[in-house]
């Protein structure tokens, strides 16, 4: 299991990999530095609203679903297509320990590459912006001061959440079908952008809504209103004291049993390759 | 027991006969790789579902049409609503419908093209990152290139591949409702009145053909493994339209009107089909009140900048890709 | 106790039948696995391994079953047919990795890789990416992963393609070896002869079903249908033809050649008994007497309509 772990993250620190997760990475900051180059006019709010827009729609709602969705597609589906599983299920493991080792190696890789990524992003927003004077100027609607490192480390408590239920959708997906990147991408862009962006109550099924709540619980309900809900729908969307942590955990457990359940099932192999 | 004649039997004989020309070795490539792609019934589905917009656009010029006879009346209400929703125009006082088609029409075409653009992104997602990519995996650049195949008609045949399937979203479908909208409403007045919008869908269709082609072209020549190739139109598709939309929330809007509104490919293809189709021109040379088409028009935009990145990323594309072929076929070579 | 035990095992892939019906045994040794392409010898070996789960009946290794019992893999090794591998990793990680994969402890597993390395003979390839190993080489170090966790049974799927002559020879010698040590080992091959060379213990399959099994001279014996053929070569062929056209066994004779007979007779043995005495008689000189057709090579195209021995 030891060396199952170790082989999986030295696997999702390949080189050709992690070139284009760097280019993904990268587009967050650029938007970052562009947003410090075209500072948006007026005081902490715009301000605010700048940093949490691009952190809420880019990072969390495309860069985070497309990183997972680039490693959930690999976890196991890249094995079977390589036929490499073969050497991982016939030795004395069971296929879902297999799955398991390889999932829990891979979130952790994803948490440290997007914690990286949130924190380049931060730096590249806040670095050198004069937070005080800009409270000073006045204050968030609530009335509060803007503490951006404090919401650095709401991202950080969400970031965890975020990576576990898109793999574990993602993995999913790829032991479902054989198409999995196509279907993860239009799940990401019907669920994961345009539902979740749409004032209806179907939003709560998305992963993005109930990371907003959990947002909301360990930032601040301001960041609501980015996200452009009637107040009559925010009530049902976003409950006060109501994070999306329980809600996502059990998503989780529910996906991976699952994906255990599948794993273990199912041959697991290329077809054409063991007809002979 | 084998009673078949052994292969030797058959005996051998060396080709006398002539050969086509070096120069169309692609269409060989192109042939085949159509008809491989084709076979995947997931693709063949996209390309058939494609002429929902073709049916689209036929509804609303039936509705069109028929709001030409029942203008003013009860019954057109509901039909102006339709309209409204879909083109974003209030025809509801316009008197003479007809004399105002082609621009109704031009702007059929344009909300449509938004849509089949995001068809576009699926298809080239589906048909366009195995291209090189796969023949890259199989090892199979060294039998391309133990032919007469140069990396100019290599590329060439693969381009027309997905050029295929983009073009099968894109172009059949408008040029099929034109000539239906055209033989059911007014017949040759009406071609007349339409003649030049099949050039504007060519050039529009074609744009979209050579610029998406040669992005997936060039991302599929990078890795021999498709899956990133994917990951990587996704991203490439995706995370600019993100960012533009977060631009637009936070930036006032003369700070976006240059250059950091173009920073989405989705939007600059949108402003220059804009432009292809003129559609602001149109509708402000008509007579019409301006609230009737207002927020037809939409954002103001120079064509410069979209133009600029569009152009920029089709040429560095395939010069990437040729760089990328013709380096594999010096390896092959060497193989 | 058998090693592998088949019991109505059957397999299909939706309406293709991969194995059908097979009921059979491999003992201890080396057993040969051996039919056309599509015959179901991958099919069997991915069963053997708990890759694919049975459609019926079962399949079982010192009687256990398989599928989801992973537990029973500890003791085998597996080397798969084709390129199977991840090619940036060194064959040194390569082999490391499964040995600890198989449940070796740290230090165990270096020393075990090493030895299978060694037994292979890839040490001093192994530090390179397996991307830019030769055919021989992957073949090579494929093996070796099989070996590293020092497995009792070994199921080797086509182990002998793309191996140069040599390195055939090697690995020929180092699966007598390891036969001689203790360690089953079940392989399939294209090459009959290989496999002939290797054992004649033979499991021999077709279109999904067992058609023969068992020592490769007994199955010959018992095909009572095909007459024998017994090729003598001598110097006077048509003296030693007149001779034996009298025996009642002998149903036919063919000259193949200047100096060489071939005999066709239901049954050998009595026809080995006459021949010194007939020789003699003849005052014949005699250069070689062989079967004809009792090479694996004859049996599998008698039993599979694919070619038989001349």
């Amino acid at each position: 299991m030891v060396a199952l772990f170790w082989f999986t993250i030295r696997q999702c620190l390949r080189g050709r990999r992690l070139w284009l997760v760097a280019l993904l990475l990268a587009g967050p900051c650029s938007l970052a530095l562009l947003l410090r180059n075209f500072e948006p006019p007026g005081g902490v709010v715009e301000t605010w609203e700048a940093y949490h827009s691009a952190m809420l729609s880019l990072m969390f709602m495309a860069v985070l679903p497309l990183l997972c969705m680039l490693y959930g597609s690999a976890l196991i589906g890249s094995e079977v297509e390589a036929r490499t599983l073969v050497y991982l299920v016939t030795r004395r493991m069971r296929r879902a320990t297999v799955l398991l080792v390889r999932f829990t190696a891979t979130a952790l890789v994803l948490v440290a590459l997007f914690g990286v990524a949130v924190l380049a992003f931060h730096l590249c927003a806040v670095v050198g912006l004069d937070v005080k004077a800009l409270n000073t100027a006045g204050g968030l609607s609530s009335g509060q001061a803007w503490q951006p490192w404090s919401d650095l480390l709401g991202y950080f408590g969400a970031l965890p959440l975020g990576v576990v239920a898109f793999l574990a959708v993602f993995t999913l997906v790829s032991l479902l079908t054989s198409r999995s990147l196509t279907i993860s991408t239009m799940y990401i862009v019907i669920v994961e952008i345009v539902l979740s962006s749409l004032p209806v109550g179907a939003q709560v099924y998305t992963i993005t809504n109930q990371l907003r709540r959990s947002l909301a619980t360990f930032i601040s309900r301001d960041l609501l209103w980015l996200v452009e809900v009637p107040v009559t729908l925010q009530e049902e969307l976003y409950p006060v004291g109501a994070t999306g942590t329980i809600p996502l955990v059990m998503v989780v457990l529910a996906v991976m049993t699952s994906c255990c359940v599948l794993v273990s099932r199912r041959e697991l192999a290329p077809a054409k390759s063991v007809r002979e | 027991m084998n009673t078949a004649p052994a292969t030797s039997a058959h005996g051998y004989r060396r080709w006398s006969g002539q050969l086509s020309r070096r120069r169309w070795t692609w269409l060989a490539i192109f042939v085949a790789g159509v008809r491989l792609t084709n076979r995947a019934t997931k693709v063949r589905g996209l390309v058939w579902m494609s002429f929902m917009f073709a049916v689209g656009s036929c509804a609303l010029f039936y509705m069109l049409a028929r709001l030409e006879i029942l203008a003013g009346s009860d019954e057109a209400s509901d039909m102006y609503g339709l309209i409204n929703m879909f083109l974003h125009v209030d025809l509801s006082g316009v008197k003479q419908l007809a004399d105002f088609r082609e621009v109704l029409w031009r702007s059929v075409f344009l909300f449509m093209f938004k849509g089949e653009l995001f068809w576009v992104f699926v298809v080239i997602m589906r048909a366009g990152p195995g291209l090189i990519a796969d023949d890259l995996k199989a090892r199979a650049l060294p039998i391309y290139f133990a032919r007469p195949v140069t990396p100019l008609t290599y590329m060439m045949g693969k381009w027309m591949v997905v050029a295929f399937f983009i073009g099968m979203v894109v172009l059949v479908p408008n040029l099929l409702a034109l000539i239906f909208g055209t033989l059911t409403t007014g017949g040759l007045q009406t071609f007349g009145q339409t003649l030049a919008l099949a050039g504007d869908l060519l050039i529009t269709g074609g744009g979209v053909v050579v610029f998406g082609g040669a992005v997936v072209l060039a991302l599929s020549s990078l890795s021999s493994d498709k899956r990133y190739v994917m990951v990587g139109w996704v991203a490439f598709c995706l995370l600019p339209v993100m960012a533009q939309a977060v631009l637009f929330k936070v930036l006032p809007d003369e700070t976006t009107s240059g250059w950091l509104g173009s920073v989405s490919l989705y939007r600059d293809i949108t402003v220059t089909a804009d432009w292809v189709f003129g559609i602001r021109a149109a509708w402000e040379s008509t007579p019409l009140p301006r609230e009737v088409f207002d927020r037809a028009l939409g954002r103001q935009s120079t064509l410069v900048y979209p133009a600029v990145v569009l152009l920029t990323f089709t040429i560095g594309s395939l010069l990437i890709c040729y760089c990328r072929v013709v380096r594999f076929s010096r390896s092959a070579a060497n193989a | 106790m058998a090693v592998i035990e088949l019991d109505r095992l059957s397999k299909w892939y939706g309406e293709v039948i991969g194995l059908n019906d097979v009921t059979a045994t491999v003992d201890s040794g080396i057993t040969g696995l051996i039919g056309p392409n599509g015959a179901g010898k991958s099919t069997l070996m991915g069963l053997a391994m708990g890759q694919l789960r049975p459609s019926t009946g079962s399949i079982r290794l010192w009687g256990k079953t398989v599928w989801d019992r992973p537990a029973v893999l500890s003791r085998v090794g597996y080397c798969p047919e084709g390129d199977v591998f991840w090619p940036e990793m060194t064959g040194q990680q390569f082999v490391y990795f499964l040995a600890r994969a198989s449940g070796l402890r740290r230090r165990a597993a270096r020393t075990a890789a090493l030895e299978a390395i060694d037994l292979t003979a890839m040490r001093e390839y192994m530090h390179r990416p397996i991307g830019t190993y030769s055919k021989g080489m992957r073949q090579r170090i494929k093996i070796a992963q099989a070996l590293a966790h020092m497995p009792r049974l070994l199921i080797l799927d086509e182990p002998f393609t793309g191996a140069d002559p040599v390195a055939r020879h090697d690995l020929a010698q180092l699966f007598h070896v390891l036969a001689s040590q203790g360690v089953d080992i079940l392989i399939s091959s294209h090459v009959l002869h290989e496999v002939e060379a290797l054992t004649k213990q033979i499991l021999m399959i077709d279109h999904g079903r067992i058609v023969a099994e068992g020592d490769l001279r007994e199955v010959r014996r018992r095909m009572h249908d095909r007459p024998h053929a017994i090729r003598v070569k001598v110097d006077q062929p048509r003296v030693l033809a007149s001779k034996l056209i009298g025996l009642p066994t002998v149903t036919g004779l063919k000259m193949t050649a200047e100096d060489t007979l071939i005999i066709e007779t239901s049954a050998p043995e009595k026809v080995y008994d006459r021949l010194p005495e007939m020789l003699l008689a003849g005052d014949l000189l005699v250069r070689e007497i062989a079967a004809a057709d009792a090479g694996l090579e004859a049996v599998f195209g008698y039993l599979t309509g694919r070619g038989a021995a001349d």
